[in-house]
């Protein structure tokens, strides 16, 4: 007897209410259903979630499965509906985690780290390091640390045009070094 | 694929082990579903039922002896109940989860309709305008389609709750479906007046209208 076969099997005796044959079979197909969540949506923690949420849904759904069809499709159209109802909550649940850019700690200035650029992130910090210190005291300041033009200028004592000139010839620097 | 970050603010969930063990306790023998086939032709009895009933109760049209040997009015009326009962197992089919994969089921009533609706194009244009002249065509039988369709679809509603759709929009449309040409059967019983604007459109609204709002409301209520 093929696994499959003994799943419409089980699945047939659970119906009757035997508890051992719906523990197996709820057994038998966790990692089946973790498997293909894990190809699925690359989550181990969303993985688990779905795991759960469709053998609670398989409970629920017991009385709609006939053992003269076929066990798979029964589950698979199981598991696909509850995998996009958990993709569409995934995705709200995002949405209501955005930030206000009010909130956020900006006195924190720590090294930006984000693990999916820090490829371009090391090579605009070495471009920087290549600079003159002037040039790349004034393009930090208004760039990065965000004072305009105006504040530069008094705080450096530099005329208004010479700052926007430093920092304008800075990035253009920049951004032939980096496309280099 | 994409890989999704990990989410850390969810709340606690149970071990999937212990899961499991609360799923078994849990089980009772169950009450397996009706087979669609026999859960449509029951359906489908019980509205033509109530449909009939209320027919004979608002009385027949004064003509209906004579439409029954035209071979138009049988045609309209065996084509829309061929309609009616495909929708109906069609919608009961689609109570399982894997009733989705039936195409066959489901297209039939689609072709069917699509059919049906270049015959209601034929008739138009071999009538042409001449329901124009009759004086409140336009709300002839209105109120009656609210009553033959009402009750039969609040029970067909009641009774596909208990299902396991994974469609339910889809669920709702052929359930509605199926009540408006069961229901429209009945009315051409009833309405004296056989205009393709009236028989079609106007006896139609008031199913097509409720229809909308019960597809709208199709994911609520199939929720499970």
């Amino acid at each position: 007897m093929t696994q499959k076969e003994d799943w419409t099997r089980l699945a047939g005796l659970a119906q009757g209410g035997d508890k051992a044959a719906y523990g197996q079979l709820l057994r038998e197909i966790a990692p089946y259903i973790r498997s293909v969540a894990l190809n699925n949506l690359n989550n181990s923690e969303g993985a688990e979630d779905l795991v759960q949420e469709v053998l609670i849904s398989v409970h629920k759904a017991l009385p709609s499965y006939s053992p003269e069809r076929p066990f798979m499709p029964w589950l698979m159209a199981i598991f696909n509906f509850r995998r996009t109802d958990w993709l569409r909550q995934y995705y709200s649940r995002k949405d209501h985690q955005k930030v206000s850019a009010d909130v956020l700690d900006w006195s924190v200035r720590g090294p930006v780290t984000n693990p999916t650029h820090a490829g371009e992130l090391k090579d605009i910090e070495r471009a920087l390091d290549t600079l003159p210190p002037l040039q790349r005291k004034l393009f930090t300041m208004m760039r990065v640390e965000g004072f305009t033009a105006q504040e530069i200028a008094l705080q450096t004592g530099m005329s208004v045009t010479a700052v926007k000139v430093a920092v304008h010839r800075t990035t253009q620097k920049l951004k032939e070094r980096l496309s280099s | 694929m994409t890989e999704l970050p990990q989410d850390h603010n969810q709340a606690e969930k149970p071990d999937t082990d212990q899961m499991i063990a609360a799923l078994c306790n849990d089980l009772k023998p169950v009450d397996k579903f009706i087979h669609p086939l026999h859960m449509a032709i029951g359906l489908s009895a019980g509205v033509l039922f109530y449909v009939g009933c209320v027919s004979l109760i608002m009385g027949c049209r004064k003509d209906l002896a004579e439409k029954f040997v035209q071979p138009m009015f049988l045609f309209e009326i065996g084509f829309v109940l061929l309609i009616g009962f495909c929708s109906m197992l069609a919608a009961c089919w689609l109570r399982y989860p894997d009733g989705k994969q039936q195409r066959l089921i489901q297209s039939v009533p689609v072709a069917l309709i699509c059919a049906f609706f270049i015959w209601v194009v034929l008739r138009f244009k071999r009538e042409s305008y001449a329901w124009v002249t009759e004086s409140e065509w336009w709300r002839y039988c209105f109120t009656e389609a609210f009553l033959v369709g009402f009750l039969p679809a609040l029970a067909v509603v009641l009774v596909l709750r208990r299902s396991a759709t994974i469609a339910p929009v889809r669920m709702m449309t052929m359930a509605m479906v199926a009540i408006t040409a069961l229901g429209w059967v009945g009315l051409r019983s009833t309405c004296g007046m056989d205009y393709a604007a009236q028989v079609f459109v106007v006896q139609n609204l008031p199913f097509v209208l409720a229809g909308g709002v019960a597809a709208m409301l199709a994911k609520r209520l199939f929720k499970w």
